[in-house]
């Protein structure tokens, strides 16, 4: 027994030995395989996800027939000669001298029927999935880069901007959010910037408040830390280090709020409050038919004139959720995976 | 018979990159009132051992193989709602992180109250009793105005000891303790391993320490189970490891440690880092670290033989999983352990001890390695 | 080691106090409280030399260390680095200070950014600084990699897909790449398996060799520090206890503190018998840390006044009765716990006398004290308790037993070449102190 500590000396393990003979078998500390990027990695978990998939090519689809409805014109050019709708949107038909009717049901000429005008149901949801798509899209976009850049300066500084940036956002949670959209079109006016400005200006907080709080945490990582022990600017470290650490729930959230934008449109355009009357934006369509859901003329209810917006609304969103739901997951699977490999087995 | 025998253990767990052997063909004994240690680095096994002896692997984990049995009943055949029995009642367990083994909506003193009532059908007023020693015991103090505080109200030490308490509530037979004090200070940590070593003689409780730390291993334990890559490398009383190791890892990891007082300029290293369990080197699987590999030790997987003689050893006995002492190798493991000021005389009573002269380790020289070690202490 | 070289790094009365909880509206009110995390250190470091900076958790390692780079604002106090004042500089002559001096992290984990590729992330104080674009930028990736011991086809990985040791190598060559003169290593081993942490101090020996670095190295791990530190400083509640070289510090004479936490270090060796000494109490509250010298809470060796005839340990557990007597208000705080029964009652019933002995069981006490006159205050103070007026038991007990440490912060005496000790028992007033070495 002694007190006296470092009595047990090893001599002989001589690790430079290892080093220097030539590797006694193929095996490599680290595995081989492909190096891959974050977004590569999650691409192919994405990929995966049949669901996922499915949603992605149905809004793909979407997008494309709405292009390629009518013809593009910019300036008096061309730039989209083809037209899969075989009528105008606001092609009133016997207007146009084609004997139809208004309530026609859908026949080989008009797959989906005809509405109370007259106009061919069939070109104008296609055609109409330019509103409804572009508005959620632009929206979407507008209102998470806003959010993106408010919610990183308030949560990247902290103290007294957060302070005051928080209670901004806090306002703006106060007011009920249709409510919102639905005051500001009522004062601005029925028209498509109108819709988007409406629903910019309540939809922006929620990303704000998220990306906050996500930066909150990414900014206790020691990198952010060494990037400033570096001499990093400000600027650099919140758009190198915080952000792009930050992005991933933003992109889940958006992806699943395109959806909710587009059934606001439709709710704002069935209350009258949308594009102006006889556009083809669904939810507008909608509401223009609505009186022959309960009483259709003659006493029949022609389904088709609702069935068919209000199914592509349903497609829609029902196809931008799984894809929401497919990145969802292929980032939390990454998060998952840097966590394990960290750990114990 | 031993309190607890693992034969054989083998856990897969299945994930995405494949299947992964967290640990495979393990055996050992633990006695009644022995302190066992379990030592490796991370993903060598040590904590999935322990949570296959209570059966809680995770969901992706699976038992594939082998045999636990406790007081000689096989807990892998058991029922879920006797083991659930045996769990906390019998086999108690403590883990690294206090913080998250206590629930923060609870009072410390009602937790423990509650294992007690559940498990041992105490009344109300006989389990606060009870809690209320077993604080003392633990070293809280103030134990009856801290039985009414809630975790986030102790600091990482009390907290560990509130676990210990609980851990003890219901007079366990074995208590698994995975990295204790990890988390804690050295001052902290020398208190509450003192405190466990004596409660533990006192409750007459076995311990499985499991641990990275050597210096924990040396001060708490009797015997000592050396694990690498998912498998047992070396097994050893506590004092035949530390004066005489077996295994080229323990050897390794025994001169990478900085020790006080050593006066070396460098530390030695083991190269390179343990592998990734989805992929483990063919052999031996220390042998791309290991400088006394040879090509042998590529083909063919060690078993666990008794040094001296070459046999594979019993699940109690002295072994090391080297191809050096099957005859395998044509090298010789030429590492020399010099212990200072411990001569023959001063250690009389030890099993045997390294040559005084320090040219300790001649291979198969020190036969019948005296597993008792220092079970009479 | 050199005391007459100028040195690289001075620090002078380093002070950082974090205000504590609450947010805006608290600090508007004047209701929160700081917490003295360090509070005036001062060290110096030479060129070329290995600083050992120890302590426990909540002592102000990591603070000081993030301080010293002012990567949080210290809240007074000078670092001086060349001559040039850090505290005092502006924002852009600090980034570019920032080559001068690096950090190296504890978390190999979460100290490198998971969307960057190894390449870009030592690569970045190139791109930060200037120091090379294109073509060189890959060639001194290349270089730096190698340096640390990776290969530079690492360079287009991920760090998930690198190991805690290799990771750690990664942060070390990203330190590397502005060829700075001072690196603040905090806890840089400790989050690493043993034999992988061989290889890292090992690798920044080697790299002070190579480069002629100065390093300030942060660990609670003594083991550690004793193997690759020049000088130590062994650091409680903010303030340094014992600074000198390695081995004067690892070795007699000791501050009471530094005694404990080097007796308290696991010995791998199972023979080994050393005498552990056990600390009274917890880590006090950096919200409030006791006044005199901050050990004396704890301390083994806290002063008796003078004219005491106590055993060291009675007069330890008087001091210990009186500390939580303080914020006692029921007799169970300052009773033991029965051993049988009877605890039913609880101790407001117990009769004087055994009020009496469960106190002084309590507190490990004998009857009576070896101290007349502590015995009697003692006694009264008990008498107090058992009448329930826990003033006046706090009164009786706080005039009788006060240690000078209690009253004076000591300084740091000098008790060798370059050792110095911040306890009065190295003082001049205690010549004769008994544990004076």
């Amino acid at each position: 027994m002694s007190s006296e500590r470092g009595r047990i000396r090893i001599t002989g393990f001589d690790a430079d030995a290892v080093e220097r003979r030539e590797p006694l078998s193929d095996w490599t500390e680290n595995r081989a395989g492909e190096t891959e990027g974050r977004w590569e990695r999650g691409w192919r978990e994405f990929r995966q996800n049949r669901s996922a998939m499915l949603g992605l090519y149905v809004v793909a689809a979407m997008a494309l027939l709405a292009v390629f409805a009518r013809p593009i014109t910019v300036a008096g050019v061309t730039v989209q000669p083809f037209a899969l709708a075989p009528y105008r949107p606001d092609a009133i038909l016997y207007v146009q001298g084609l004997d139809v009717s208004a309530y026609e049901a859908p026949s080989l000429a008009h797959p989906f029927g005809t509405d109370g005008s007259a106009r061919d149901v069939f070109s104008r949801v296609l055609y109409g999935g330019r509103f409804s798509l572009s508005i959620g899209f632009i929206v979407v976009f507008v209102t998470a880069a806003i959010g993106l850049v408010y919610g990183a300066v308030a949560g990247y500084y902290g103290g007294w901007v957060d302070e005051v940036m928080m209670r901004v956002l806090d306002l703006i949670f106060a007011f009920p959010g249709l409510l919102l959209a639905l005051i500001i079109v009522a004062v601005l006016g029925k028209g498509y910037w109108e819709l988007v400005l409406a629903f910019t200006a309540i939809g922006w907080a929620g990303y704000a408040r998220l990306i906050r709080g996500e930066i909150l945490k990414v900014k206790e990582n020691e990198y952010v830390t060494a990037a400033k022990a570096l001499g990093a600017r400000d600027r650099r470290v919140i758009f190198r280090h915080v952000v792009p650490n930050a992005v991933a729930p933003l992109i889940v959230q958006a992806s699943l709020s395109i959806g909710t934008v587009v059934i606001g449109v439709a709710a704002l355009g069935f209350l009258g409050l949308g594009l102006p009357p006889g556009s083809a934006e669904w939810g507008t369509m909608l509401d223009q038919t609505r009186e022959t859901i309960v009483q259709g003329p003659g006493g029949t209810i022609p389904w088709w004139v609702t069935v068919f917006p209000g199914g592509a609304i349903f497609l829609f969103v029902m196809s931008m959720n799984l894809i929401g739901d497919g990145i969802n997951d292929a980032l939390d699977a990454q998060e998952g995976e840097d966590v394990a490999r960290g750990g114990e087995v | 018979m031993a309190l607890l025998e693992v034969d054989d253990l083998t856990v897969n767990y299945y994930t995405e990159e494949g299947v992964v052997t967290a640990v495979e063909d393990l055996s050992f004994r633990i006695d009644r009132g022995e302190k066992f240690g379990v030592v490796g680095e991370s993903g060598a096994g040590k904590s999935v051992t322990a949570l296959s002896l209570l059966r809680l692997v995770e969901r992706s984990g699976r038992i594939e193989s082998g045999e636990i049995r406790f007081k000689g009943e096989d807990l892998l055949s058991m029922s879920e709602s006797a083991v659930r029995d045996v769990r906390g009642n019998e086999i108690a367990m403590i883990f690294q992180d206090a913080q998250t083994a206590l629930n923060p909506v609870y009072t410390v003193g009602e937790q423990i109250a509650e294992t007690i009532r559940h498990h041992l059908d105490y009344g109300d007023a006989a389990a606060r009793e009870r809690t209320v020693r077993l604080l003392d015991d633990v070293g809280i103090p103030e134990p009856e105005a801290r039985y009414d505080d809630y975790p986030h109200e102790f600091s990482g030490g009390m907290q560990q000891r509130a676990v210990i308490a609980m851990a003890l509530s219901c007079d366990p037979d074995l208590l698994i303790a995975d990295e204790p004090t990890t988390a804690l200070d050295v001052t902290i940590e020398a208190k509450i391993l003192d405190r466990l070593d004596r409660l533990a003689a006192e409750y007459d409780t076995a311990i499985q320490l499991i641990t990275h730390d050597l210096g924990v291993i040396a001060e708490v334990c009797d015997r000592v189970l050396v694990m690498y890559a998912g498998r047992a490398v070396e097994r050893a009383s506590v004092e035949e490891l530390y004066y005489d190791p077996k295994h080229p890892y323990t050897v390794g990891l025994m001169s990478a440690i900085p020790r006080i007082g050593d006066r070396q300029d460098r530390l030695q290293t083991i190269p390179g880092t343990m592998p990734d369990l989805v992929e483990v080197p063919s052999g031996c699987s220390f042998h791309p670290r290991c400088p006394f590999a040879e090509e042998a030790c590529t083909r063919t997987r060690p078993q666990l033989v008794d040094p001296a003689t070459g046999e594979r050893a019993g699940p109690d006995e002295r072994s090391a999983a080297c191809l050096a002492y099957t005859g395998d190798l044509d090298g010789e493991l030429d590492y020399e352990v010099e212990v200072r000021g411990r001569d023959a005389g001063a250690a009389t009573a030890e099993s045997e001890p390294p040559e005084p002269d320090g040219g300790g380790v001649d291979r198969g020289a020190d036969p019948d390695a005296d597993s008792e070690g220092k079970a009479d202490e | 080691m050199s005391d007459t070289r100028e040195p690289i790094l001075e620090v002078e009365g380093l002070t950082k106090y974090y205000e504590s909880g609450g947010g805006v509206v608290d600090t508007l009110l004047g209701r929160s409280q700081e917490v003295k995390a360090v509070d005036g250190v001062d060290l110096e470091l030479y060129p070329g030399e290995t600083l050992g900076i120890v302590g426990e958790s909540g002592c102000g390692k990591t603070t000081l260390a993030q301080a010293l780079l002012r990567l949080i604002e210290p809240t007074a106090g000078t670092v001086r680095y060349r001559g040039e004042d850090l505290t005092a500089a502006s924002d852009d002559r600090l980034r570019s200070l920032r080559k001068d001096i690096q950090y190296i992290f504890q978390d190999p984990f979460s100290s490198l950014n998971p969307r960057l590729t190894v390449g870009d992330i030592v690569g970045e104080p190139l791109d930060i600084h200037g120091i090379a674009a294109g073509e060189a930028r890959t060639r001194r990736i290349d270089d730096l990699l190698e340096t640390v011991g990776l290969s530079q086809r690492h360079a287009h990985r991920y760090p998930h897909e690198f190991s805690g040791g290799q990771r750690q190598r990664i942060g070390i060559a990203r330190a590397l790449a502005v060829d700075p003169e001072v690196i603040v290593c905090d806890e840089p081993v400790s989050a690493l398996d043993v034999s992988v942490q061989a290889q890292i101090l090992n690798l920044l020996e080697d790299l002070q060799d190579e480069f002629g670095l100065s390093y300030i190295v942060i660990a609670h791990d003594l083991s550690v520090v004793e193997h690759i530190a020049d000088r130590v400083g062994v650091l409680y509640l903010g303030e340094f206890a014992e600074m000198g070289a390695t081995g004067d510090v690892f070795g007699p004479p000791h501050h009471p503190y530094a005694e404990a936490l080097l007796s308290a270090i696991p010995e791998p060796d199972p023979g080994w018998e050393g005498d552990r000494i056990f600390l009274s109490g917890e880590v006090p509250s950096p919200l409030d840390p006791p006044d005199g010298c901050r050990f004396h809470t704890r301390c083994p060796k806290v002063i008796q006044p003078e004219g005491s005839s106590l055993s060291q340990s009675e007069w330890r557990s008087l001091l210990d009765l009186k500390q939580r007597l303080r914020d006692a208000d029921a007799l169970e705080s300052v009773t033991a716990v029965a051993e049988s029964d009877g605890g039913a009652a609880g101790p407001a019933h117990l009769s004087r006398s055994a009020l009496g002995e469960r106190v002084r069981e309590e507190f490990d006490l004998p009857s009576p004290v070896s101290d007349d006159e502590a015995e009697s205050a003692l006694s009264e103070s008990i008498d107090r308790l058992h009448d329930g007026d826990f003033d006046a038991a706090r009164a009786a007990i706080d005039d009788a037993f006060e240690s000078p440490c209690e009253r004076t912060d000591p300084p740091l005496y000098a008790v060798g070449d370059g050792h110095r000790i911040a306890c009065l028992l190295y003082g001049e007033d205690y010549p004769d102190a008994p544990e004076r070495a």
